[in-house]
């Protein structure tokens, strides 16, 4: 019905414009065109199933094995996973698919909490929704340097980075940002870069309810949304100053 | 006459049923079926592609850096121009106010359909600002070849555009209520395309014809006095499509 090769043709390669390293274009009358996760798949049955074990036995294939057995598949089926045409390990995968998991749990939140959008000011959002995300990693914590020394492997930087970036995009677009330039990508740097280092924080906090994780959460992004005021007000300044230096040497041009 | 509509209405059917009767049949089968056609508030629309979604996401990225770049022209144009012609301050200024109108709504676009901005709208800015500005100071003839050139080029990439959103976005239509599929002769005319989509349709279409009026605009200005104006329209022509092919991938 659409030609995706006389679209696709002329850079197939690079996948910045489409589902590649950004979320790309968001439908509002076509259902089912945003869904994160399809949940009918068998993989991500598979894979939803194996996420109660992370707790217990680590982001390993084990929990795979265990959740292929409970839902009475064959275990030929793990066949199809391992020699999936991605080419990346079981335990990536699963590391992967939590990821996408955690994410559609944010959209969930999102949508199902009217409460969440009374919250004023995009910078309080931002915070309310990274803290809510690292929130997610309770029950795992004890688990999740092994997730996280999987995702920066070099073989596998490329794929994680584009997870951070969807979850920056994500906590951007729900916190109604409207950033048309290149402050797009600023902001998205940014909270990708807060949510990183939360999230190492978050290992070695010992506080109750992670209370520190929460209030350095807090302090970044408010760091980060000075920053861009500065940079603002700088702009501004200097536009204005170049014009009255334009009008100023016009004026004492004409007077001669 | 009958006959001829006759069988236009039947015409799968057998030839037997060429009488008046059969016309009226006809007539009346047709009544019941419009009034039983479904509009949009009645019908859940199929999901976009991949391919669909990707088209989408660089239209409106490239149309708002399009707009993006024509607000800086006419910015450079009205800096330059609007103290030494005066009699062409409300001209520029009209084109000027219609092209802010776009960009403010490509800009609304681009953030409640998350579609990522151009990365290189800085140099979007200062090229357009430029080209504006400079055309001017060489003449008022030149700031109007200019701007023939580039509605030239925007008005034929818009009409590009929407021939791909005629003809490739007929996704399947569901019943909202019973969730069964719907074929194009239960649903109204209106209906077959998402609002999302005709909206979109509408959008691009409209501001395609401001475009070429201030293509009319710049002609009846002298455009074609400027002097080298083969020369400058072609060279500005060129420099477009280069900014727009640039525009919809990075």
């Amino acid at each position: 019905m659409f030609r995706t090769s006389t679209l696709r043709s002329v850079l197939p390669r690079i996948k910045l414009s489409s589902g590649g390293l950004y979320r790309s274009y968001h439908s509002q009358d076509h259902l089912g065109s945003n869904n994160i996760i399809n949940k009918n798949s068998v993989e991500s049955r598979v894979f939803t199933k194996a996420l109660e074990f992370i707790p217990e036995k680590g982001f390993t294939k084990e929990c795979i094995y265990k959740a292929v057995r409970e839902l009475q598949y064959s275990d030929s089926l793990l066949s199809i996973f391992s020699n999936s045409t991605v080419g990346i390990s079981l335990e990536f995968q699963l590391v992967l698919f939590w990821l996408k998991y955690q994410r559609q749990r944010l959209l969930t939140y999102v949508e199902s909490n009217p409460s969440f959008f009374e919250i004023s000011g995009e910078e309080n959002r931002v915070t309310h929704l990274i803290q809510k995300r690292l929130e997610f990693n309770e029950p795992v914590i004890g688990k999740l340097s092994g997730a996280i020394s999987q995702l920066i492997i070099p073989y596998h930087v490329d794929k994680s980075l584009e997870e951070l970036h969807n979850l920056s995009d994500d906590v951007a677009f729900y916190s109604n940002d409207q950033s048309n330039d290149f402050s797009w990508y600023s902001k998205r740097f940014g909270l990708s870069t807060i949510y990183a280092s939360s999230e190492v924080y978050m290992l070695q906090d010992n506080s109750p309810k992670f209370r520190s994780t929460h209030s350095f959460v807090e302090e970044k992004v408010s760091n980060m949304y000075q920053l861009g005021e500065a940079y603002n007000s700088f702009e501004e300044w200097t536009l204005f100053n170049a014009m009255s230096t334009v009008n100023l040497i016009k004026s004492q041009w004409h007077r001669g | 006459m009958l006959r001829k509509q006759c069988v236009k209405v039947t015409a799968p059917d057998a030839l037997r049923n060429l009488s008046t009767s059969c016309a009226l049949r006809a007539a009346q089968e047709s009544k019941k079926k419009r009034t039983s056609k479904k509009d949009a508030s009645e019908v859940n629309y199929g999901a976009l592609s991949k391919a669909q979604k990707a088209f989408l996401d660089r239209l409106i990225r490239v149309d708002q850096a399009g707009e993006l770049g024509a607000n800086y022209i006419y910015n450079g144009q009205h800096t330059v121009l609007a103290s030494r012609y005066p009699h062409l301050r409300p001209v520029l200024q009209h084109m000027w106010d219609q092209e802010v109108h776009h960009h403010n709504t490509f800009n609304r676009l681009q953030t409640q359909r998350r579609v990522r901005p151009s990365l290189l709208t800085p140099l979007w800015k200062l090229g357009a600002f430029g080209m504006g500005a400079g055309t001017s100071l060489l003449s008022k003839e030149a700031a109007m070849a200019c701007t023939v050139a580039v509605e030239t080029v925007i008005g034929n990439h818009y009409n590009q555009q929407l021939r791909v959103l005629m003809n490739q976005y007929n996704v399947p239509v569901y019943d909202k209520k019973t969730g069964e599929p719907l074929d194009a002769s239960q649903i109204k005319s209106s209906a077959e395309c998402s609002p999302e989509i005709s909206q979109l349709k509408e959008l691009v279409s409209q501001f395609r014809d401001e475009e070429l009026e201030h293509l009319d605009t710049a002609i009846e200005h002298d455009a074609e006095k400027a002097v080298p104006y083969i020369l400058l329209t072609e060279a500005i022509k060129l420099v477009c499509k280069g900014a727009i092919w640039t525009a919809e991938r990075v």
